[in-house]
């Protein structure tokens, strides 16, 4: 390469490495100055200390609770209802959508009440789920289960049918079955649309949970915030919703990664 | 001797508000070996006739044998070729072959070896394990003839298999197809709209009239055209008037009457 040519190229990536480290720079300035003005603005009596607590208080009772380690009752138990909410809702809505797949008598008659389910507010069935499943974790998994699975169902049903009605004809004209069309075509063919719907899912099934913990718990995050709220110790309220954005962020993240893994062949 | 046998074929399709006839009465036959073409205006019925042919609709009168059976249901023996190759995209050029193998449960060594080999044929064998998304149109559609031939059918349906490729891509392959086919010993009947295609590939060429679809007339191809490949036939001092003389005739058919 041409030495003038090297050297624009060499300015380019610094350029451009600088504009990346620039961003990040700025998101932890933005964080920092987040809970500083939360700390000052406590401390100066801004804002009502009581209720919105500052950093070094959620701070305190953090390291209190990692100490005595009820902080990790409550996360384990959240992140466990979360994640079977989550696995639930997803495995169950493909498999309530390949069974509408294949009896489409069924699907047509069940339609209206589909979308009955996908349009009442989950969380109005909350009661009648703790009177089913009782006032324990059943009932709050069962809420994040429920929460995912009817749009769920939709979502891939919908893909399903979506499928290229000529990739299905290539099978028909070699004489396939029933199940060998959704072996080979219709379930790869909708394979994006399922790795997307483990996405929205996450999302769905941290709503569930939480949700469900307000109503029937006595253990995890969404427990503590309404105790919290209940004692008067927002302490402990504040501590919990930081936990629960961070920990659905994770959660989020190591989906995303999953996706790019599964789609690593697709393009 | 005739491997299909088309008699008096009728075919009506239904929806709520109406009978459209689709096929008004349709007789041919094509023989063993032998490449028969159906050309006419678009939308006049010659796809509908493939599908039945195939097994894929059912026929509302008439008879539709392969030898002496009728055709009741999709058959190994018949393989069909779409417009487009429809690969599946998610598959490598191997798998999409061999997901032939899986479906007709005749997946084994010998006929894995036998695909490769007409993978070679094609000049593919270095794509084996390449994406449909890395190949051209073309080549693509080589791989779907390969799939197609996988399972070893006796009578190849070919629905216009070229229309969606460029025009010497085009050439091409029906040389290589035609030629492939002659070698196998194949029967193949081409539905295409391609007056020259039609001329070029074929041994005999049957015309079709509008919706609803008669077979108007039915062109001998000469031997001195038959016996050169489709790119050599194109070039013969005849094919011109062979071409205008098909040409009239489609332009003479009755206009559409529904």
């Amino acid at each position: 390469m041409n030495p003038k040519l090297h050297e624009q190229h060499a300015k380019f990536r610094l350029q451009q490495k600088r504009e990346k480290w620039y961003v990040v720079i700025s998101q932890l300035i933005l964080l920092i100055t987040f809970f500083f003005l939360w700390e000052i603005a406590s401390r100066f009596n801004w804002i009502d200390p009581l209720i919105f607590s500052s950093p070094s208080n959620v701070w305190g009772l953090f390291i209190e609770m990692t100490v005595n380690g009820t902080l990790y009752t409550h996360m384990g138990v959240t992140l466990l209802e979360t994640i079977l909410g989550f696995l639930i809702g997803t495995i169950g809505g493909i498999l309530m959508a390949a069974f509408l797949w294949w009896f489409p008598f069924l699907s047509r008659v069940l339609d209206p009440y589909i979308v009955a389910l996908n349009a009442t507010p989950k969380v109005a069935l909350g009661p009648m789920l703790i009177v089913i499943f009782g006032a324990n974790m059943t009932s709050v998994i069962a809420m994040g289960v429920l929460i995912s699975i009817i749009v769920t169902t939709l979502v891939i049903y919908g893909a399903f049918n979506e499928t290229d009605k000529n990739l299905i004809k290539v099978v028909d004209t070699f004489g396939a079955s029933t199940l060998q069309k959704f072996y080979y075509v219709i379930l790869p063919a909708s394979y994006p649309s399922m790795v997307s719907a483990l996405k929205v899912n996450v999302g769905l099934a941290w709503v569930g949970v939480i949700v469900g913990e307000y109503l029937v718990s006595n253990e995890g995050l969404g427990y503590m915030i309404i105790y919290g709220f209940q004692v008067f110790n927002f302490n402990m309220v504040m501590l919990s919703l930081v936990l629960v954005v961070i920990l659905a962020t994770l959660m989020y993240q190591v989906v995303a990664i999953l996706e790019k893994f599964l789609m690593r062949k697709r393009r | 001797m005739a491997l299909l046998t088309l008699r008096d074929v009728k075919k009506h399709f239904f929806s709520q508000n109406d009978v459209v006839e689709a096929i008004r009465n349709v007789n041919f036959t094509v023989d063993t070996g032998e490449f028969v073409s159906i050309i006419g205006p678009s939308g006049c019925g010659k796809t509908t006739i493939l599908s039945l042919a195939a097994g894929l609709i059912e026929h509302s009168e008439g008879e539709i044998l392969l030898q002496d059976t009728p055709i009741t249901k999709t058959n190994t023996n018949i393989g069909y070729m779409l417009q487009q190759d429809y690969l599946f995209p998610w598959l490598t050029i191997g798998q999409n072959i061999d997901m032939a193998l899986n479906i007709i449960k005749r997946k084994n060594k010998k006929n894995q070896a036998y695909t490769r080999e007409l993978l070679a044929q094609m000049n593919l064998s270095d794509r084996e394990h390449d994406m449909p998304s890395e190949l051209s149109g073309g080549m693509k559609q080589r791989v779907a003839l390969v799939r197609t031939l996988a399972a070893k059918p006796s009578l190849l349906l070919l629905d216009e298999p070229f229309s969606a490729l460029d025009f010497q891509t085009k050439l091409k392959l029906e040389d290589l197809i035609h030629r492939t086919l002659k070698e196998k010993e194949k029967t193949a009947l081409l539905v295409t709209h391609d007056i020259s295609e039609a001329i070029a590939m074929s041994d005999r060429i049957l015309l079709l009239t509008h919706r609803p679809a008669e077979i108007k007339k039915h062109f001998k191809i000469p031997e001195e055209l038959r016996e050169r490949s489709p790119l050599d036939a194109r070039q013969h001092p005849t094919f011109q008037d062979w071409f205008q003389l098909i040409w009239k005739e489609l332009e003479n058919l009755e206009p559409e009457t529904t």
